[in-house]
């Protein structure tokens, strides 16, 4: 089959518009990642206190990875839209 | 914010948490607990923003294709915190569902008791005052000269022993008791007509008005006993404008507003007014003046608190209704009212009477549980749960106005003994009303941010101003 040949201005304009979109998402992970805790202290006690903590590790650890992995599909982004140069 | 003067040396903090009912629920939960929500709440829409911003950059045309475990690591967090504050919600309604049955079995006990004991005790006190009355004429002057002569003589020494002693009338538990106590008497007129106690401790036996669980009835009871002695007397009364005066700047805050409601006059009427706009109003009461059950002078007495909280027509409020007429008040235009103690009881009788276009409320301390609100209303009413004022009226009947409760003196620091019933004086509700203002749930600023702007509203419109009205009531001794 012949291969049709695909315009690098609109493949640019394409990886941008990707760009666009991702990079807030990475920025905004990364912050709340590291932000405050969202539990407001109320004298957690107990299994409540242990569940607060539970739910503060999976929050901080899912927030960071979701941020890793974002980034690197930026990386892989920006890696493709240097290739256009 | 200053703090009264009888409160010099508690640390500012001892209250416990802010407890929180939203209006239109009976799930009671801390601040802290509906705040830590709300965040969730944000995190949660946040993690469905970035979904979507990841699945708009995967159908970019001609873009790189985005690996596919990035919604799914997005979704798992936004799924945990949903989780979380399901779990949240959980553990509020359980808690509510534990309190209630705990509340449902100590006035079915409490209803049997007074149903089998009141009928009792009562008779055999009318047989000793018909048939001995000599030997109850002993008793009370033997249990009188038991009492130590103090410098104030001996009634001087109870008053001195129970400020001495706050905590015996300062705690939930107390609270709870007085609660049982006035939800208790229609038990007691059925046992006296034959009903059997096991019967009126049925849920739904009793002789309430409009589902109050028989306080009015009590109160009425009081009130036709009381009248027997010369008590509970209700009289015709004036009220006349003290003084009008410019008011420089809106409320800001519960706390303001708590400092706004009158201690000497019993009525304060801000009009605001801005160009082309119908005018509004907040009217503040103020709380009881003399506690003394015969009618003298003052309206804002125990004959208004008893009347009151039976549902009639107590001087208090009919000074309050004369004051808002002369102030100018007309049935359509928007009112918000504000009352502490007593002016909480008065504040809730102008609402469910519906003679005025009452659109918010803020009460603090009011023995008002027991009369219906209409929906639609924003604001809140404040309780200290130490208070055993507000239990005068029983439990919270309705719920379709955020009801916020707090602890006063919920740490190990002994309520202060300068007043009687701390928990009940403006220094507990002052400190609640601090704490209200530092609230962080949305449900909580929500209220507070909607009575702020009722006034704040209009001074920032052209031609804004405010206008204050003092007025004083009598009663007219008949």
């Amino acid at each position: 089959m012949p291969v049709t040949p695909v315009d690098p201005a609109a493949l640019r304009a394409a990886y941008e518009r990707q760009l666009a979109l991702l990079l807030p998402v990475v920025d905004e992970l990364e912050r709340e990642a590291t932000a405050a805790s969202p539990l407001l202290s109320d004298d957690w006690r107990g299994p409540a206190a242990a569940a607060a903590d539970d739910l503060l590790r999976d929050l901080r650890r899912g927030l960071h990875e979701a941020a890793t992995a974002v980034d690197d599909e930026v990386r892989r982004v920006r890696h493709r839209l240097a290739e256009l140069s | 914010m200053s703090r009264p003067s009888e409160y010099a040396g508690i640390a500012a903090d001892v209250g416990g948490p802010l407890l929180v009912t939203p209006a239109g629920t009976t799930v009671v939960s801390t601040d802290a607990v509906l705040a830590s929500a709300d965040r969730l709440r944000t995190l949660e829409r946040s993690m469905h923003e970035k979904v979507r911003r990841v699945l708009a950059a995967d159908a970019v045309a001609l873009g790189w294709p985005i690996r596919d475990d990035l919604v799914p690591r997005l979704e798992r967090v936004r799924a945990r915190c949903e989780q979380a504050r399901d779990a949240f919600g959980r553990a509020a309604e359980e808690y509510t569902r534990a309190e209630a049955e705990i509340l449902a079995l100590q006035q079915q006990a409490a209803g049997f008791l007074a149903a089998l004991l009141g009928p009792a005790l009562l008779g055999a006190l009318a047989r000793i005052i018909l048939f001995q009355p000599g030997v109850l004429l002993a008793a009370a002057l033997s249990g009188w000269a038991a009492i130590p002569d103090g410098p104030d003589g001996r009634l001087g020494t109870v008053r001195d022993f129970m400020l001495a002693h706050p905590e015996l009338i300062t705690s939930p538990e107390f609270a709870r008791f007085v609660s049982l106590v006035v939800t208790s008497i229609d038990d007691v007129a059925l046992g006296l007509v034959g009903v059997p106690a096991w019967l009126a401790a049925i849920p739904g036996v009793d002789l309430s008005v409009g589902g109050d669980r028989g306080v009015a009835f009590g109160a009425v009871s009081t009130i036709a006993l009381g009248s027997l002695f010369g008590m509970f007397r209700e009289t015709p009364v004036t009220a006349a404008r003290e003084s009008t005066a410019p008011v420089s700047a809106a409320p800001t805050g519960s706390r303001e507003r708590l400092d706004r409601i009158p201690e000497g006059s019993p009525v304060r009427i801000e009009k605001y007014e801005a160009d082309g706009m119908p005018p509004r109003y907040v009217v503040y009461l103020g709380p009881t003046e003399t506690f003394s059950p015969f009618s003298d002078h003052e309206p804002r007495d125990l004959s208004s608190n008893v009347h009151g909280v039976a549902g009639l027509d107590p001087g208090a409020y009919r000074v309050v209704e004369r004051a808002m007429a002369d102030a100018g008040i007309r049935p359509g235009d928007e009112v918000v009212v504000a009352g502490f103690s007593q002016g909480g009881l008065m504040a809730d009788l102008v609402i469910a009477s519906g003679d005025w276009n009452v659109v918010g409320k803020q009460t603090f301390g009011a023995p008002s549980g027991n009369i219906p609100m209409p929906e639609g209303l924003f604001g809140m009413a404040v309780r200290n749960t130490d208070d055993f004022i507000p239990a005068l009226a029983g439990p919270q009947l309705d719920h379709h106005v955020l009801q916020v409760e707090r602890e006063a003196f919920a740490g190990d620091t002994p309520p202060p003994t300068a007043l009687p019933a701390p928990a009940h004086q403006r220094g507990g509700y002052a400190d609640t009303a601090d704490a209200i203002d530092g609230a962080e749930s949305a449900a909580l600023r929500e209220q507070n941010r909607l009575l702020d702007r009722f006034t704040a509203d209009y001074l920032e419109l052209p031609g804004g101003q405010a206008t204050q009205y003092l007025y004083r009531g009598e009663r007219v001794p008949g």
